[in-house]
């Protein structure tokens, strides 16, 4: 589809992000796209490294299982963004499931196994381009294949990769997403995925290292682990547990350092390449008005009947309604829409 | 005694490098200095300071703080400055009579 639209929401994380993807889902001519990007968060952002990249290349970055994910399964700390079906063809074999299946494809498909088969044997067959391309490639087949004339693509904390996304990647419009940034905190230090965010910023810290990160070399008796604190040795890959993870991430004042760090990537990336079309909400403001501005942001985003999809919606915004500024769940457990999810 | 600035950058660069394995040998940490810009440090490096550096000046300093601040208003948000973390770390320093710039070893880990 030539004339696709791309729209891009920029986060903190555990600021209503999800529920806003769900609900742009039911306008018909839009693709909501969820955490497509979370698998490239683990990249580094630098030089050249992904300006030529082959289809294949960038395939296998979409499908292979992270080092944190496989310790997330192993230690049972999966969040309740996950969406991959129980009987799916890697339900037993968690683990191995493709990044790319775990929020992505089951968000848009209830066959995300047959969407995958499907991009397995297209995307690897992308040409050599920079890795934004091959991504703004995939989206606008997503979107080409429903029949979809726009996409708006979210991924939790995604302003941790805000200077990437507002300068290399092709959007058309750019919604900025924030929150309180103590009760964003509060939350991100309940939560499994911000939990261990913060172990892997301890570990570089204390150790300079990120033994979670694809990029860094294996931890063996000479490696960079020994470097480390003798108590931070229990948040190495092969040895952190639930309770450990809980204990060392769930400090807040550590998760209130990295939400500021987070807000303040957002605002340096905007200011320094200022998107086109750009509207700022606040999680607040979406719980108190929601009619208001989901409107704002339907308009915002062309939908052919802003106003009726904003009351649709908001019904399902209002269940947030005195959860706003309230400790949050884990996000292991919480009931659908009950907290803001990342 | 007012406080050693300089003290605070040594102890500042020495974190940045600790941090960070991909900043050339011989590359110079000043007050002038941008962290993304310059050093090409990566927002989780960012974090991954700031924690070093509450911990170094633990019960002085709140670097929520100074990234709310420095982010406050939006459209004057620049890359962060070396000077700018040393600047508010020395100010906060003097408001607590803490003088020069204490001289503990930067590796000093505190579980809390």
């Amino acid at each position: 589809m030539a004339d696709t639209q791309r729209c891009v929401i920029l986060n903190i994380g555990r600021c209503g992000s999800t529920l806003l993807s769900d609900l742009i889902a039911a306008e018909p001519e839009t693709l909501s796209v969820q955490e497509s990007l979370m698998t490239l968060m683990s990249l580094r952002w630098d030089a050249s490294m992904y300006d030529e990249l082959a289809g294949s290349q960038y395939w296998d970055i979409m499908r292979t299982p992270s080092l944190q994910w496989q310790v997330c399964v192993r230690i049972g700390a999966i969040t309740g963004e996950y969406r991959y079906p129980a009987t799916g063809r890697w339900a037993d074999n968690l683990a191995a499931l493709p990044p790319i299946l775990a929020v992505t494809l089951p968000a848009i498909s209830d066959d995300p196994d047959t969407l995958f088969d499907f991009l397995d044997a297209r995307v690897p067959h992308f040409p050599v381009q920079p890795l934004a391309q091959h991504h703004q490639m995939l989206l606008d087949l997503l979107a080409s294949l429903y029949g979809r004339r726009r996409w708006v693509e979210r991924t939790g904390a995604s302003s941790r990769m805000a200077v990437w996304l507002l300068k290399e990647f092709p959007a058309d419009k750019v919604v900025y997403l924030s929150r309180n940034m103590g009760d964003a905190a509060l939350s991100m230090s309940r939560h499994f995925d911000f939990q261990l965010a913060a172990i892997q910023v301890e570990l570089l810290g204390w150790g300079g290292f990120n033994p979670y990160s694809s990029r860094t070399p294996s931890v063996g008796a000479h490696g960079p682990g020994q470097r480390l604190p003798a108590q931070m040795r229990c948040l190495l890959p092969d040895q952190l547990t639930r309770e450990a993870l809980a204990e060392w991430g769930g400090k807040l004042s550590r998760h209130e350092l990295m939400c500021a760090e987070l807000i303040r990537c957002a605002e340096w990336a905007l200011a320094a390449h200022r998107p086109r079309h750009l509207l700022r909400m606040q999680y607040e403001d979406l719980v108190v008005k929601p009619v208001e501005e989901l409107t704002r942001l339907g308009e915002f985003l062309g939908f052919a009947d802003p106003s009726g999809w904003a009351v649709g919606a908001a019904g399902r915004v209002s269940n947030l309604r005195g959860n706003s500024g309230r400790p949050a769940s884990s996000g292991a457990t919480a009931a659908p829409y009950a907290e803001p999810t990342p | 005694m007012g406080v050693d600035r300089n003290q605070i950058l040594t102890d500042v660069a020495e974190i940045i490098l600790s941090v960070s394995d991909h900043i050339p040998p011989g590359q110079p940490i000043r007050m002038e200095t941008k962290l993304v810009t310059d050093l090409a440090i990566e927002s989780i490096e960012v974090a991954s300071i700031f924690f070093r550096l509450q911990a170094r000046y633990e019960g002085t300093i709140n670097l929520a703080d100074f990234v709310t601040e420095i982010t406050d208003g939006h459209t004057t948000v620049t890359d962060l400055r070396v000077g700018a973390v040393i600047e508010f770390i020395a100010e906060c320093l003097e408001r607590n009579g803490s003088g020069a710039a204490r001289s503990a070893p930067v590796t000093t880990y505190a579980h809390g």
